[in-house]
């Protein structure tokens, strides 16, 4: 499967190690139109400003949380399709159910690593 | 009414405390209890210093994911070849290697703070063992009662427990939820 690498994509973290982390891995895959948000506040100000194709975001944060965000996204008239890959460190099962009945579309553990990603990404955006 | 109430206390205390006298000699060993908590060196010298050790460690650990993404973002964007890129990579292992001293520094930090948990959890266990502690309706500070509603409400709660879902299990769950 093929990956449109230039494909805006919004990073949300309140974590700028893991931000770095996910903009240098996705640099790797070939994606250069990386932006990054702090929190879900800060990502939905981003989402009205600029036509993205993919958010990756994290799940805990202040003040609003990814899932918080995601609901947000999908109840937004414009943002309701936009691909949305969670990637956290809540693996427990009611967290997921609740991620996915909220819309999301993929959802990656931490750690992960840069296979990972590329799997999730292809399955979500891949051509 | 008075009369009633103080029935009720009475009979909530232990034995010594109902004997003549025995109020007030309660009371004293109450005291000398709380006292044995030292309760002034566990918010001072115990969980103060705790909230200072962690803070350096999260600097700390900080400043290493700092030198460890320099270096990889330095040498994948290098463009220096042969001996010059061989140089580039030698100084950064170096740089990689110092830094990995930061382990023994948040090591000691964190050995401060285990030492300080264990001590308040005995100094608790003893004083719960002394005065026949039951718990009772919790009272909760503000702190645990905002993260207490954020973690029903958002699940809000913290990095998953050990034998928490793999990803494998996670993308089958994904899968059958449709």
């Amino acid at each position: 499967m093929a990956l449109d690498t230039s494909l805006p994509i919004l990073v949300v973290d309140d974590y700028q190690t893991m931000v770095r982390i996910i903009k240098n891995l996705l640099k790797q895959l070939g994606f250069e139109d990386v932006d990054d948000a702090a929190d879900g506040t800060a990502a939905l100000a981003k989402l009205k400003e600029k036509k993205y194709g993919l958010v990756i975001s994290d799940w805990n944060m202040e003040p609003m949380t990814g899932y918080e965000l995601l609901r947000h996204v999908r109840s937004d008239d414009v943002l309701r399709s936009l691909p949305f890959i969670m990637v956290t460190a809540e693996s427990k099962t009611e967290n997921v159910i609740a991620a996915k009945k909220a819309g999301v579309n993929n959802y990656i553990v931490k750690p992960f690593n840069a296979q990972t990603l590329k799997a999730k990404i292809e399955a979500v955006v891949g051509i | 009414m008075t009369a009633c109430g103080g029935e009720q206390r009475q009979a909530e205390r232990p034995e010594a405390a109902r004997e003549p006298g025995g109020a007030a000699a309660y009371i004293a060993e109450l005291r000398a209890a709380i006292n044995g908590l030292g309760l002034l060196d566990l918010a001072g010298r115990k969980l103060g210093t705790a909230h200072l050790d962690i803070d350096d460690v999260l600097g700390q650990t900080r400043k290493v994911a700092d030198v460890m993404l320099e270096t990889a973002e330095c040498l994948l964007g290098s463009t220096a070849t042969g001996q010059a890129y061989q140089s580039l990579v030698e100084e950064r292992m170096i740089g990689l290697m110092e830094a990995s001293g930061f382990q023994d520094l948040t090591g000691q930090r964190l050995n401060r703070i285990v030492h300080s948990l264990h001590a308040i959890e005995e100094r608790l266990r003893l004083f719960a063992a002394h005065v026949q502690a039951q718990d009772g309706e919790i009272r909760l500070g503000t702190h645990e009662l905002v993260r207490k509603s954020r973690e029903v409400e958002q699940m809000l709660a913290g990095p998953g427990a050990p034998g928490a879902m793999t990803q494998d299990g996670i993308d089958e769950l994904i899968r059958l939820a449709g």
